[in-house]
């Protein structure tokens, strides 16, 4: 049995796990469901072994597997513990072959060059392995050639090799699955499936996330229900029914600020036709939306479906395809300096990397934009034909910012890396702001924000909003975040959009959508 | 200056350095005033070529090993000056002027190049640099000058590979507003030099062009996000500091008293990055305080070698112990530099 | 398409340059032959760092260096003949070894910038290989062999014969076609060393080093321990370039102590991208046909360069020009521009 006991885990203030236990028995088909950012990678994450939870701290709890203490630092540790996980993204190497990436690490070589040269320098037993490979595909019922390189293979055919790998470690006790059939088609899924039950007959265990719940009920005996890092609930595929795991996945949350007046414009200020945009991660594909003046659109989709892409799109960030119109003028040779011009402000998701020069003072941080696109700061005649910052103008601007955001700092002149999160949010908000942005994307806004200030920044919103007319198009996983600043919701799935909600619809209405 | 928490290992082991040194100095009756002139002459002398380090390095490019481009630029600026027989005060700065259109198209050729290796910068500036010099040699072996105290004597076609300054400027910089005090020779219009290439390189820095060069450098996605362009950004500060080469390889010369070509650029990038990183070592905040210090520091330590291992050791291994002294310092950093954001 | 330029554009540039050198193809073919005998195995020495995904490796310089230590070490005890040359591989490689480790720990601390830190680190060999030879030979190194000392009675003198080594190997099964001497013994040598590094890129750690020089991050989640990967290739890489060195400077006959290794990566690495191997791949069919057509060009380049322009000097810098060029290309080659 594999046990899973008060697992939590926290990255720097955020708690991903909060006290995680679970059971899988083997060959039990077991389900876990929750929506973005409930913590099921981080929990695949430590189960496998990933390098990322020792480098960011570790985890507190403890895991048994068949009674043995298991506590995998490594993935090598979680391979020889008899743990296999076929991810979201391809994990295997695209150059190499398939039977290379299936026998990677486990080799087979030739017997007397082994016992002449040690298992390193042992040659490669290639007709063995091509022989192990088709006994293996032919049982999975998978017909390539197994020499093919892996880069070449459909998205479907990848992730069937990468179930095969797994299949193929003869150590193999568990397998973790993560989102296996987000790509598949209702055929190969029931392929899919026919393999897992396979398995299940011969003693493995599967731990099986997904948010196609309607397999998740179909397929699992067990099924575990995560939200905001915790345990939410714990039913058998017997007792459980949609609305339940619905409502167990989804959560109300009091709501303080709120939009006030619905915009009434409809003059679209942005037009997307046809757009599509590809980022490494997810793209979005053919996308049609006008987004008009002074409206604040929300964008929402699970991760990987395409709310990312857009956003990186719109900026020019990513290749991207298609037409996009601002302020009635065609983005031809999209890029950022572009989209800056046209008077559009960009606050990124991950604003502690991309949002803020860290070793400049926050004075440097909010002048910086505007200074930069709009010459704003700019000293007097003559240093202004030397384009010279204008450093006691930008001071008095930052001291107004700091009033006006309750940006919690010594002095203007402090570096922002000693700054609290939140407060580096304010600032790289201020900095955006100061620039009198026409239209604003703001990615996540209150990630990583303590509950106090997630109200003044959805307050400032609405306020720039009003003030400034500004256009407002956030995107976010927190629905209620949403649901309480924006005009209209629109959700992606798939890369494509599905639905445009208003912010009145129901969260299974959201659910439907999302997932 | 100094880490609340104490000194770090890099400063201890310089200061412990410069201390033996001096010590081993007075004990072999080195006279000091001496020294202090050979000082101040050579932190000028190279601190214009670790100076234009700077704006390359701000940009977030890395160790600017190509600098034999911006060396090239400042050889044809003298050899040109030469031609038409510039001399004194007037001729170096003429010797500047020169450099400058030179220095301005390598550079915008260079950073087209640079542009193009993203990610390889360092080790693509290296043999750029290399490459530049091997076709420079063809070029000075078929050169169109004429003045004949720049040809081979025999022959009359090529150039040689060391000109004299001695008829033109050579350390005409050096003399002027030149300070006596005692036995000590201070070389004020150097310094005065030197001091205002500071100044104006950092107040270009506290420009628009300047500001957007150091956020590229710092945290390049941040500046893409806030409207910069990469590429326009990145030349204009390569442009400088080719132009910055240009000059350090004047101020060089002509102290020096020699112009040297061919093959004798090639390995100059390696001391000045050497200064800039052991300045780095010691000053966290501004790059062109880094390559005073780091200048001075380094400089030092070639003055004290030199006579110390003569005497100690061989006279060939000055030479040895100093590349040894500028590849560990430049090692050292590439080790424990915490990698960069990209 | 990058992978066939490079090898056409030498092709073109070594026609152009035997029409204007006008010399004959045989003696051409004969010095390339012996060439290819001297480099072969130094150009091959990198093709496994480069599979490991660390780039070129500059720092064959440092094998190059043991190597020239343990001819110094046999000189010194002055063990002759072919036990003499045995034995000074043995040294080589020994050191080779324990340096190789070395900077392969050096390396894993700078993932992404291994090829400028090897290029210094070949530097530093240098400098420190200098002068412990230039001091420390006759003073805190006990010597044995006078006549290898300096007149001033310590340190190494700056060129030392190796003659007596000279005819042992080099012409075994020496082949007499017309005005065409082939030296098969020593070929066969050569080619064994590829079959060799073929044979490695074949077995348990060839494909773990393939699959981290693909990607890295990937393979680590695959079970793979990365660094000890990295550190065993360029191990392999460092004792290559010993023995590639011993093979040069035997077959040369004679060692420039102080400068002999310098230049040996560079001219390496020239060959084997001008066989169409880059920053990111490179097998050893790119080293063979490289070096043939690299060292093409290195000869024909000095006469060409006097019939031509009536100075040889312009053959001799242009062929270094074409060296550090294609180096430069091969560095731009594959990465996405910056738009401007």
């Amino acid at each position: 049995m594999l046990c899973v006991d008060n697992v939590s885990k926290s990255f720097g203030n955020l708690k991903a796990l909060d006290h995680i236990s679970l059971r899988i028995n083997p060959g039990e088909i077991h389900g876990l469901l929750g929506m973005n950012g409930s913590g099921k990678s981080t929990l695949l994450n430590i189960l496998s072994g990933n390098p990322l939870i020792q480098k960011t701290g570790g985890y507190s709890g403890n895991m048994l597997i068949q009674e043995q203490e298991y506590a995998p630092l490594t993935p090598v540790c979680a391979i020889k513990a008899g743990i296999g996980i076929v991810r979201q993204e391809s994990a295997l190497i695209p150059g190499l072959s398939i039977t290379e990436n299936i026998k990677l690490s486990r080799e087979k070589t030739v017997p007397f060059t082994r016992r002449l040269l040690g298992s390193h320098f042992a040659y490669i037993d290639k007709s063995g392995h091509r022989a192990d490979i088709v006994k293996l595909f032919k049982h999975i019922g998978v017909d390539v050639n197994p020499e093919e390189k892996y880069q070449n293979l459909s998205i479907e055919l990848k992730h069937f090799v990468e179930l095969a790998r797994e299949i193929d470690n003869p150590r193999l006790k568990y397998l973790l699955l993560d989102e296996p059939t987000a790509s598949l088609n209702k055929e190969d899924t029931q392929k899919l499936f026919k393999i897992l039950l396979g398995l299940s007959k011969k003693k493995i265990g599967m731990l099986f996330v997904s948010h196609k719940i309607e397999e998740v009920l179909s397929l699992c005996q067990n099924i575990t229900i995560m939200r905001d890092g915790k345990i939410a609930g714990a039913l058998t595929s017997k007792h459980a029914d949609l609305d339940k795991v619905y409502e167990c996945m989804t959560l109300q949350k009091r709501v303080k600020a709120l939009r006030k007046t619905l915009s009434s414009s409809n003059h679209p200020v942005v037009v997307l036709r046809d757009f599509s945009a590809n980022t490494p991660m997810e793209s979005i594909k053919d996308i049609h939306l006008e987004i008009f003046q002074e409206e604040i659109l929300g964008v929402t989709s699970l991760s990987g479906h395409g709310k990312n892409a857009f956003v990186q799109g719109l900026m020019g960030l990513c290749e991207t395809k298609g037409a996009l119109i601002v302020n009635d003028r065609r983005m031809y040779d999209l890029n950022p300096v572009r989209m800056i011009s046209e008077g559009v402000a960009y606050i990124p998701e991950d604003r502690h990397t991309m949002g803020l020069l860290l070793n400049q003072s926050v004075t440097e941080n909010i002048a910086f934009a505007a200074f930069q696109s709009r010459n704003k700061f700019l000293k007097k005649f003559p240093f202004n034909l030397f384009r010279m910052f204008d450093s006691d103008e930008a001071r008095k601007y930052a001291e107004g910012c700091i009033e006006k955001y309750h940006i919690r700092c010594e002095s203007v002149a402090q570096k922002t890396a000693t700054l609290s999160g939140g407060n580096q949010q304010k600032v790289c908000i201020a900095g955006a702001i100061a620039t009198n942005p026409r239209i604003l994307i703001v990615s996540e806004p209150t990630r990583g924000i303590d509950v106090s200030s997630k109200e003044v920044i959805l307050n400032i919103f609405l306020d720039i909003n009003h003030e400034l007319s500004t256009t407002i198009i956030v995107v976010s996983s927190e629905l209620d975040e949403l649901k309480q600043v924006c005009d209209r919701i629109v959700v992606f799935h798939d890369g494509r959009i599905r639905a445009i909600l208003p912010p009145s619809a129901s969260d299974p209405e959201f659910a439907k959508h999302l997932c | 200056m100094l880490t609340r928490k104490g000194f770090t290992l890099p400063q201890i082991i310089i200061s412990v350095f410069i201390a033996m040194m001096f010590i081993a100095a007075f004990y072999l009756h080195i006279p000091i005033n001496i020294i202090l002139n050979d000082v101040m002459v050579r932190l000028v002398m190279n601190g214009v070529l670790v100076l234009s380090l700077v704006p390359i390095m701000n940009a977030g490019i890395g160790i600017n090993f190509g600098l034999p481009v911006a060396v090239m630029a400042g050889l044809l600026g003298m050899c040109v000056a030469v031609n038409f027989r510039f001399n004194g005060l007037a001729g170096f700065f003429i010797a500047l002027g020169f450099s400058i259109p030179f220095s301005v198209l390598f550079g915008t050729v260079y950073s087209y190049g640079l542009n193009r290796v993203k990610g390889r910068e360092e080790i693509a500036s290296a043999f750029i640099g290399f490459s530049v010099v091997s076709a420079m040699n063809i070029f000075w072996a078929t050169a169109p000058f004429s003045n004949p105290v720049m040809l081979w004597p025999i022959g009359g076609k090529g150039m040689r590979p060391t000109i004299t300054l001695e008829p033109f400027f050579a350390k005409t910089l050096n003399r002027i507003f030149a300070i006596h005090i005692g036995e000590c020779i201070i070389p004020a219009g150097m310094i005065l030099l030197f001091v205002v290439l500071c100044l104006l390189l950092s107040i270009f820095f506290k420009t628009k062009i300047g500001k957007a060069i150091t956020a590229l450098g710092e945290n390049e996605i941040y500046a893409v996000i806030n409207g910069i362009s990469v590429g326009k950004t990145r030349a204009c500060a390569i442009i400088l500091s080719t132009i910055l080469g240009g000059f350090g390889i004047i101020v060089y010369a002509q102290s020096y008293g020699f112009i040297e070509l061919y093959d004798a650029p090639l390995l100059v990038a390696f001391p000045a990055a050497a200064s800039i990183l052991i300045g780095g070592a010691i000053i966290k905040s501004n790059r062109i305080l880094q390559a005073i210090v780091g200048t001075l520091l380094f400089q030092t330590i070639y003055i004290l070698s030199s006579p110390i291992a003569n005497e100690l050791l061989l006279p060939e291994s000055a030479e040895i112990l100093r590349m040894f002294i500028a590849n560990a310092v430049i090692l050292y950093a590439l080790t424990t530099q915490r990698p960069m954001t990209r | 398409m990058k992978r066939i330029t490079v090898p056409f554009v030498f092709v073109v540039l070594a026609i152009v340059g035997w029409h204007y050198s006008q010399l004959s193809l045989s003696f051409i073919t004969n010095e390339v032959l012996i060439r290819f005998i001297r480099d072969g195995i130094l150009v091959l020495a990198l093709i496994i760092p480069i599979k490991a995904g660390m780039g070129l490796n500059f720092a064959i310089t440092i094998g190059a260096i043991a190597a020239q230590i343990g001819w110094l070490f046999v000189l010194d005890i002055q063990m002759k003949g072919f036990a003499g040359i045995i034995s000074a591989a043995a040294f080589g490689c020994g050191l080779s070894i324990i340096l190789g480790w070395l900077i392969g720990k050096v390396l894993n601390r700078v993932k992404g910038k291994e090829m400028v830190t090897t290029m210094i680190m070949g530097f530093i060999g240098t400098s420190v290989y200098q002068f412990i030879f230039l001091v420390g030979y006759g003073t805190f190194i006990p010597s044995h062999n006078k006549e290898i000392i300096l007149s001033r009675g310590a340190g190494v003198r700056s060129m030392v014969d190796l003659h007596e080594y000279r005819n042992i190997i080099d012409k075994y099964w020496m082949l007499q076609i017309g005005s065409l001497e082939i030296p098969l013994f020593m070929i066969l040598v050569v080619i064994s060393f590829s079959i060799l590094i073929y044979y490695i890129l074949n077995t348990r750690i060839g494909c773990h080093i393939k699959a981290v020089g693909q990607n890295s991050g990937k393979a680590e989640l695959l079970g793979i321990n990365i660094d000890p990967v990295r550190i065993k290739a360029v191990i392999i890489s460092t004792v290559t370039a010993c023995l590639g060195q011993i093979v040069y400077l035997q077959n040369i006959g004679m060692m420039n102590v102080y400068t002999g290794h310098l230049n040996s990566d560079i001219f390496s690495i020239a060959a084997l991208l001008a066989g169409g191997a880059t920053v990111k791949n490179a097998s050893v069919y790119n080293a063979l046909i490289g070096i043939i057509l690299f060292h093409f060009l290195f000869i024909v380049s000095p006469q060409a360069g006097q019939n031509l322009f009536r100075n040889a000097a312009l053959g001799e810098y242009f062929r270094t020009f074409i060296a550090y060029g294609t180096i430069v290309f091969a560095l731009m080659a594959n990465i996405r521009t910056i738009k401007s």
